[in-house]
């Protein structure tokens, strides 16, 4: 099985600028473009735009994980966008979010995409993990502390 | 019953039967007994048809024939060429005011009769069927009588079934057991008469109930027709050697050509068909049938053994009456010939012309052989085996192929390069083709019994009949714990997941959403929408077999029906369950009769 490090890279974590959750979103998933990940960055930004305004991803505990499976995906990926500051997620618990995670998965990877979903949770349940992710110097860094599983 | 005053009491006769009825009629003896009867009458009616059709056959072609032209009917001998016109024109105004009738032609219709109407053929049918072919054949069209007589032996088994009032399964039986019987009475072959039986009507069905009835009947068939017409030999077969096994590369060589040109006979058959609905745009029954009948009297006039069967031509050969190119030239023109009567509309099978074909083709390959490399092949072993390669490959019947050469011939000594030839002939054919010829013809039709002789009895029924309405529907955007207690309470296990639209967006099944149900992290993330599969869909009017082709495709417990493809409107569900289910019962529907298992207790 591959480890929950293997669905991303060093290029698809940043320090978000972004304010607002929707531009969050594109801003990370803009990480994508020119990437073997997704054909259609802009067809993933409306999926997950769409998705969000149905329900908040924000779960609490400073975390969210906007996600959305469509066609034009073509390899199951994910993009770490940190925000000290904090963004306002409309989460469950009112607070803002400091940790995005953005799955992108194709639309016959419902298995991968599960798995990978329920990967992330249970490292980021654990509230040390993502206190050293959101302070990390860089995402070499970043990749090393989610290597550990 | 016969009470004081000598009057006779009905009543008690009534009463008597109807105490014999209750005893005996529902008993397994009863059932066995009647069985054999029916198949004993069958095989009566069957000889005497197979009779009556060869005599008549038999009669019209010998006073049209060739030679005796003159002493017979007074005219010229260069008149031959009139009477395949003349045939011609009856067959085709036939053909062309009754329509109807004269579209259920060929063996193909006996089949799709037992597959798709429990066996039940119309007698007008099977009389319009038994007159076509022998005006057809007896004035000379170079075909068989074997299709013939085996549409004529199952319209007698239905008939008979439709006249006692017997059951479905019964029908389809006797409808079966007829044609075989035919068969073996047209050719006193009974052994090949059985196997025609099994290799084509019940397409390789072994299990079949229906094979004591044909066995029954085609001995009865047999001996009756050898009883009124005698026990004569068909072919004059001469003194041969049969070759020792360093012959048997040449057998091989034999039989890969027999393959060929069996295959060629196809390809001039596809090939007569486009050049007359094609190229010449003939649509017309006279149009399409006249040229070739008098193109083909044209041809008689030169090689008047082409007439009609061509046994007579079968035993000329075979007897060394004929040069290499001209066994040659006959064999080529017989392939061309039989290729374009058949697609112009004419009526006759295809066994006793690839009977010929196969002499002919043996003939001339040994005779080439021992030409070109000094070889002492005997030709007459060549075209006996060739009989049954050629046979094999046209019609893909390997095993009714020997037998029935074995039989017509009585001549047990070339069984084992017989046996070879045909098989591999059949092989070419089956390999290039990719199926046999009466399953490729039944797959031109939409019947599929490709596999192992299964019919697509799904393909039979609509969705709209198995359809059921109490299935579980979902916004997309339900959250995931609430859809979680729908699908734990859901009728099948699963919820249809519906857009803004209230159209289908997908499926979520029970056994996708364990993981997600387990990982207790992820019900506060998910909703509906973000675990659906896309799931194929079918509408009302679709055939069940391809629901079912779908649901094993995705590997699914259920399907959707919706409106139609474009309007994904949800109207109902068709489970797998009740696919197998509904298939089981047609199955028992599609079974031959089930009296005659034993369904006494063991005796210990």
């Amino acid at each position: 099985m591959k480890k929950i490090c293997e669905y991303t890279d060093e290029k698809f974590i940043k320090r978000l600028k972004a304010r607002n959750k929707y531009k969050a979103i594109e801003e990370l998933a803009r990480l994508f473009d020119g990437a073997q990940v997704c054909s259609d960055v802009d067809e993933l930004v409306n999926a997950l735009v769409e998705r969000e305004k149905i329900m908040s991803t924000g779960i609490g505990f400073g975390l969210a994980i906007p996600h959305a499976k469509i066609k034009s995906v073509k390899d199951i990926a994910f993009a770490i966008g940190i925000s000290k500051a904090g963004i306002n997620f409309d989460s469950m618990d009112g607070k803002p979010v400091n940790l995005i995670i953005l799955v992108a998965a194709g639309d016959r990877q419902h298995k991968d995409y599960l798995t990978l979903l329920s990967g992330i949770m249970s490292i980021l349940k654990d509230e040390t993990r993502r206190w050293e992710i959101i302070n990390a110097p860089g995402p070499a860094e970043i990749i090393k502390i989610l290597s550990v599983e | 019953m016969m009470p004081e005053g000598g009057r006779f009491n009905w009543a008690e006769l009534a009463k008597a039967q109807r105490g014999l009825r209750a005893r005996y009629a529902s008993t397994d003896i009863s059932k066995y007994i009647s069985h054999i009867v029916f198949s004993v009458v069958l095989g009566l009616f069957a000889g005497a048809g197979a009779v009556v059709f060869h005599s008549l056959l038999e009669g019209t072609r010998h006073s049209f024939e060739y030679f005796n032209l003159r002493s017979y009917l007074g005219v010229d001998i260069n008149m031959v060429f009139v009477f395949p016109v003349v045939g011609a024109l009856i067959v085709a105004a036939m053909t062309r005011y009754l329509p109807i009738l004269a579209r259920e032609r060929d063996v193909t219709s006996v089949i799709k009769a037992v597959l798709l109407r429990n066996g039940f053929i119309p007698f007008k049918v099977t009389l319009f069927h038994f007159f076509a072919p022998i005006i057809s054949i007896g004035s000379g069209a170079p075909l068989g009588p074997e299709g013939p007589a085996a549409k004529m032996g199952s319209g007698l088994g239905s008939l008979m079934a439709q006249f006692f009032r017997l059951n479905q399964r019964e029908m389809r039986m006797y409808t079966v057991a007829g044609a075989g019987a035919a068969i073996a009475a047209v050719f006193n072959a009974p052994i090949a008469g059985v196997f025609f039986g099994i290799e084509v009507i019940l397409l390789n069905d072994l299990k079949n109930q229906a094979m004591s009835a044909l066995v029954i009947s085609s001995v009865v068939a047999d001996v009756f027709s050898r009883a009124v017409l005698g026990n004569k030999h068909v072919f004059r077969i001469p003194q041969y050697v049969t070759g020792e096994i360093g012959e048997f590369p040449y057998f091989l060589m034999l039989a890969i050509l027999c393959g060929v040109v069996s295959l060629l006979f196809f390809q001039l058959r596809r090939g007569s068909g486009y050049l007359l609905t094609k190229k010449l745009k003939l649509r017309n029954e006279f149009a399409r049938l006249i040229p070739v009948a008098a193109l083909f009297g044209i041809v008689l006039l030169h090689f008047h053994q082409l007439y009609g069967i061509g046994y007579n031509t079968i035993n000329e050969v075979l007897n060394h009456h004929y040069s290499l190119v001209f066994v040659f030239a006959l064999l080529v023109l017989k392939l061309v010939f039989m290729a374009l009567f058949l697609e112009a509309g004419s009526y006759g099978g295809t066994f006793a012309p690839s009977l010929m074909i196969g002499v002919l083709l043996g003939h001339s390959f040994a005779l080439a052989l021992n030409s070109l490399f000094a070889l002492s092949l005997d030709p007459v072993v060549f075209a006996l085996v060739g009989m049954g390669g050629v046979l094999a490959g046209i019609n893909a019947i390997p095993l009714t192929s020997i037998l029935l050469v074995f039989e017509v011939t009585e001549d047990y000594h070339f069984i084992l390069p017989l046996m070879f030839v045909s098989i591999i002939s059949y092989l070419v054919v089956i390999y290039v083709n990719r199926g046999g010829t009466y399953t490729l013809e039944l797959m031109k039709e939409g019947i599929d019994v490709s596999k192992r002789g299964e019919m697509d009895l799904l393909g039979k029924i609509k969705v709209k009949e198995l359809r059921k309405t109490d299935f579980n529907v979902v916004s997309h955007r339900t959250p995931f714990r609430k859809l979680t207690d729908i699908l734990m309470h859901s009728t099948y296990g699963d919820v249809f997941v519906l857009d803004d639209r209230k159209e289908l967006a997908g499926v979520i099944s029970l056994r996708q959403v364990r993981q997600a149900i387990v990982s207790h992290e992820l019900t506060e993330l998910l909703i509906a929408g973000d675990v659906i599969d896309e799931v194929p869909v079918v509408t009302d009017d679709d055939p069940v077999s391809l629901a079912m082709q779908k649901i094993e495709e995705y590997d699914l417990e259920t399907i959707p029906v919706v409106k139609s493809e474009n309007q994904r409107t949800v109207t109902g569900v068709l489970t797998h369950r009740d696919i197998i289910q509904a298939y089981n019962r047609l199955l028992d529907a599609w079974a031959t009769d089930q009296f005659l298992t034993d369904s006494r207790p063991q005796r210990r």
